[in-house]
């Protein structure tokens, strides 16, 4: 009894580490240990830990604020998805490190990602990677690729056969629904929330822009884009049985391997649009923050302009596929898209609205509501939880 | 009929034993073997690597301390409140009782989400985010109500002859109670310690966001965990030997004292 | 020790006191204050007073109407599954496991094992790949083609229906059983005499005398039930698109998710009352009709 009494307040004892810890997806090529290898080899004193968190973006978000709610340092370095930022520098976890870039990164970095990495005018994120929507096409099959959504569709229904399909997105309620439906919407000329905390959505190019989404299903698109993420659009395009795919830059590395059935057959343009409307990508990616609780932040900065150096994020291009957010590292053929790149509402707020968002559009796709209904109630539910 | 009871019985027992046996034998399984289709039903070539794989690569040996402090501590907390309460409600008024019993009984109607956050406000203040007493101190405060239903039965049912003659020979009431009612006691005191020892061990969503160091976890949130924790290979035999890891004391717990369980379980509707 | 003076009496309800007051009492007022303030990572978690600002939010936010639905819906299937395997299994067992604890036992074990464990034990049978169940419907021809049965809602719905009902229905069994062991075998004896079949004895003799057993484990499933959420974020995570979202996986996500404090109070507080009433809709229904059997 005494012994279980004394274990239970000696375990805890661990607060003297002296390594940073950071909590990044997966490593499945292995590439972010060899970095981190190297880091701790030139900073023995103050190694970095990687802990490899859980694949879900959602589910690794939700540990970072756990940790920081608690008030606990239990990570130093956080490596952090755009759409993070609002939320985690409104509750104050994230170090301000304005101003603290040299001029030459400063002008180096895309300016989309210092923006979408900023909050209030601070900026708490270092870009690594960027990442953007795009529209693949095939170059066997289409000859003029489409300036508008009506292009699109006639294009679309043009080349479509008995065993390809015209056109695939991602429709199943998640994350990557919200950025295809932004992209249409900007298309269309409308927006979801503006800079001032307004909600947008009972316009009429947002009706549009669900309608058009709605309409593609059974039609250029199959019934299935209402349940695919990435992955499945990317095996079915491929494998050549789509002539259009809306996906991210990451794709295209992957259609253009070896083992791909359309390599050499494929390339993309900027996301189509409507007169009125303008081309528009929802610009993606990662980057590195410190939490305000760490006690070796002087370490952490060191370490992130480390992994975000040229060299670092070169080597992650090329073994990772990932896009340095980097304009002199950005191929040339990804730098118009990279240009047009949009970031996703800069509220604290953002997982609620996306979610609500993500729960009407759904609902619309499947039928269950009118995209009339869908958007009225999430104009208002959105409302409420704005504070409108 | 008495066959077809039978039969009954049995196809639960089956049902009730089938889905933990058939995790037992994966995790006994090579790699290979654990995703193969369709799957076999007992291991061809049995291996314990699952197992020293989640020792070795995982912190699980500290996971299992974790769980364990927090349970026998909580448990003991909780069984040492509740009979010094126990005892003077079973042998005070009625009125006071019916009183305490039934508030203690509307504390039941409480989803834990309730108490989530101010409890974790509470905590964080005490600084035991991370920290076995963080979820000690909690586990025996939600048990205690049970707790105290269930001692003040059974301490009610213990002859007062006893206590007034060892009164009569000079003993203070705490050394009667110590001394007298508690050993006789011993059933229920054991009743309810393994109950509370139960309900820690098993606890997901404290313990989810009380502890989020690596080193501070327990076994219960670790095993739900590990599914995501490597991808690109489902470890589906390291999860069922975490599965079982994670479930053995309870197994032994549950053979030991199956009785206790039960008498515990139904105390509520036997009055 | 009821003569003692009242002061050195309340001395033995101190540690008690102080646990079940810092807890449970202060937090379920903290929370139920709460509930009437905004506190959100838009007043920097400052608690601004709002009224009943949060409870008109609830009632048009179709997300609570989705949770609550599928907070009920599972609630009223698995205590409804649970009780009927409870009652055929305690009417099976009756007199035949009484002196067999090795049947018990195993018959208890699934209640012992952690939640979230079991969560993860019957994900992987669910498992559209490699799970056994979707093996063993192939091989004996009731399946042509594997069902991904934690990525459809109805399926998903069931698939955490099965894993509750698996875990809990050894506990309605373990009650139910000490209420039939409670009754007189000469009741049983004296039907048999008045020529009584096992229908009436049931309706005559067993029902009344369990009626109570049934009200404490109805009580004690339905509140577990409404208030699940191991299962629930670990097996689904309310997946696939929220359908199988419940009311306390909701409440968690706006507390620990959103920073939403005051919401997340105000789902609490909202799911205590509807449990209020839906222990009161049960006592009139099972109880007092009853009454002269308490």
């Amino acid at each position: 009894m005494s012994i279980l009494l004394a274990a239970s307040f000696r375990v805890h004892r661990s607060g003297s580490r002296s390594e940073l810890l950071v909590l990044i997806e997966p490593d499945g090529t292995g590439v972010f240990r060899e970095i981190i290898g190297r880091f701790n080899n030139a900073h023995p004193q103050t190694p970095v830990r990687l802990v490899e968190g859980p694949p879900s973006t959602d589910a690794r978000e939700d540990m970072y604020s756990t940790a920081f709610l608690a008030g606990s340092s239990a990570y130093d370095v956080v490596y952090c998805d755009v759409i993070w930022i609002p939320k985690f520098a409104a509750a104050g976890w994230l170090l301000d490190l304005t101003g603290r870039l040299s001029g030459a990164d400063a002008n180096d970095f895309l300016p989309a990602d210092l923006e979408a990495g900023s909050y209030k005018g601070r900026l708490y994120r270092i870009p690594a990677f960027t990442d953007a929507g795009l529209l693949y096409y095939r170059t066997d099959l289409v000859q003029r690729p489409p300036e508008t959504y009506q292009d699109l569709v006639a294009a679309a229904s043009r080349f479509q056969s008995a065993d390809r399909v015209g056109y695939v997105w991602q429709g199943k309620q998640y994350e990557g629904l919200v950025t295809n439906y932004l992209e249409v919407l900007w298309g269309h000329g409308g927006d979801w929330i503006s800079p001032d905390r307004r909600v947008l959505l009972d316009s009429p190019e947002a009706l549009e822009a669900l309608r058009f989404m709605k309409s593609s299903i059974d039609t250029i698109s199959p019934r299935g884009v209402s349940t695919y993420t990435e992955e499945e659009t990317r095996n079915l395009f491929q494998n050549g049985r789509s002539v259009f795919m809306r996906n991210w830059l990451y794709a295209w590395p992957l259609l253009n391997s070896s083992d791909s059935d359309v390599k050499g057959r494929v390339a993309f343009i900027p996301m189509p649009h409507v007169s009125g409307g303008m081309r528009a990508a929802t610009l993606g990616g990662w980057g590195f923050a410190i939490s305000r609780l760490s006690p070796h932040a002087d370490a952490a900065w060191e370490f992130i302009q480390f992994a975000t150096g040229p060299e670092q994020l070169q080597e992650l291009y090329s073994k990772a596929g990932r896009i340095p957010a980097r304009k002199s590292l950005v191929p040339d053929y990804f730098q118009q898209i990279v240009k047009n790149a949009r970031a996703r509402p800069r509220i604290p707020e953002y997982a609620q609205a996306s979610d609500i968002l993500q729960r009407w559009l759904s609902a619309a796709l499947a039928d269950i509501v009118t995209p009339e209904d869908a958007l009225r109630n999430a104009v208002r539910e959105t409302r409420a939880v704005l504070g409108e | 009929m008495r066959k077809f009871s039978k039969l009954v019985v049995l196809v639960f027992c089956a049902v009730a034993a089938g889905p933990f046996l058939w995790h037992l034998v994966s995790s006994l399984k090579d790699p290979a073997e654990v995703t193969q289709i369709p799957p076999t039903l007992l291991p061809t070539r049995p291996t314990v690597d699952n197992y020293l794989g989640l020792f070795r690569q995982r912190p699980f040996l500290t996971y299992c301390i974790n769980s364990f402090l927090i349970a026998s501590l909580s448990s003991v907390l909780c069984v040492v409140s509740a009979s010094l309460a126990a005892y003077p409600l079973a042998r005070g008024g009625g009125r006071m009782r019916a009183a305490v019993s039934s508030a203690l009984l509307g504390l039941a109607f409480f989803p834990p989400i309730v108490f989530l956050f101010p409890v974790y406000e509470l905590v964080r203040l005490l600084g035991l985010i991370n920290h076995p007493w963080g979820l000690i101190v909690p586990y025996a405060a939600m048990n205690l109500p049970l707790s105290i239903w269930l001692l003040t039965g059974y301490f009610r049912q213990i002859p007062i002859e006893l206590e007034e003659a060892a009164q009569m020979d000079g003993l203070s009431s705490l050394q009667t109670f110590s001394t007298i009612v508690l050993p006789l006691a011993a059933p229920a005191l054991a009743t309810a310690a393994v109950l509370a020892f139960v309900f820690a061990w098993n606890e997901y969503m404290l313990a989810l966001t009380f502890m989020n160091s690596e080193n501070a976890r327990t076994v219960t949130v670790a095993v739900a965990t590990l599914s995501g924790a490597f991808v690109y290979q489902i470890p589906w035999g390291r999860i069922a030997a975490g599965v079982i890891v994670s479930s053995l004391p309870l197994i032994v717990l549950a053979i030991f004292f199956q009785k206790k369980i039960v008498a515990g379980l139904t105390a509520g509707s036997i009055r | 020790m009821s003569n003692l003076p009242m002061l050195r009496k309340t001395l033995w309800f101190i540690p008690s006191a102080c646990l079940i007051g810092a807890v449970l009492i202060y937090p379920a007022l903290r929370t139920f204050a709460l509930s009437f303030y905004r506190t959100d990572l838009g007043t920097s978690f400052h608690a601004q007073f709002a009224g009943l600002g949060n409870f008109a939010r609830l009632a048009l936010d179709s997300r609570f109407a989705s949770t609550l639905a599928t907070t009920v819906l599972f609630t009223a299937t698995t205590v409804s599954i649970e009780f009927a395997a409870g009652l055929v299994l305690a009417l099976s067992a009756d007199t035949w496991v009484r002196g067999r604890s090795a049947v018990r036992t195993i018959l208890l074990i699934p209640w012992t094992l952690p939640t979230a464990v079991i969560a993860v034990l019957w994900a992987w049978i669910f498992n559209d790949q490699y799970g056994i169940l979707n093996s063993l419907l192939m091989r004996t021809g009731i399946l042509r083609s594997p069902i991904s049965w934690l990525g459809n809602s109805t399926a998903a719905f069931w698939a955490l229906v099965i894993a509750d009902a698996w875990k809990t229905t050894p506990f309605v069994f373990v009650v139910l059983l000490a209420g039939m062991q409670g009754i007189p075998d000469e009741l049983y004896e004296a039907m048999e005499i008045d020529g009584g079949g096992a229908w009436h004895k049931f309706r005559l003799i067993t029902w009344p005398f369990l009626a109570r057993f049934v009200f404490v484990a109805l009580i004690f499933r339905v509140i577990q039930a409404f208030s699940v959420f191991d299962l629930v974020y670990v097996m689904t995570g309310g997946g696939p698109g929220g359908t199988t979202e419940t009311l306390s996986v909701y409440a968690y996500q706006t507390m620990m998710r959103y920073l939403d404090f005051g919401y997340a109070a105000t789902l609490a507080t909202a799911m205590v009352l509807a449990l209020a009433l839906a222990a009161l809709a049960l006592y009139w229904l099972l109880l007092r009709r009853h009454e002269e059997v308490l």
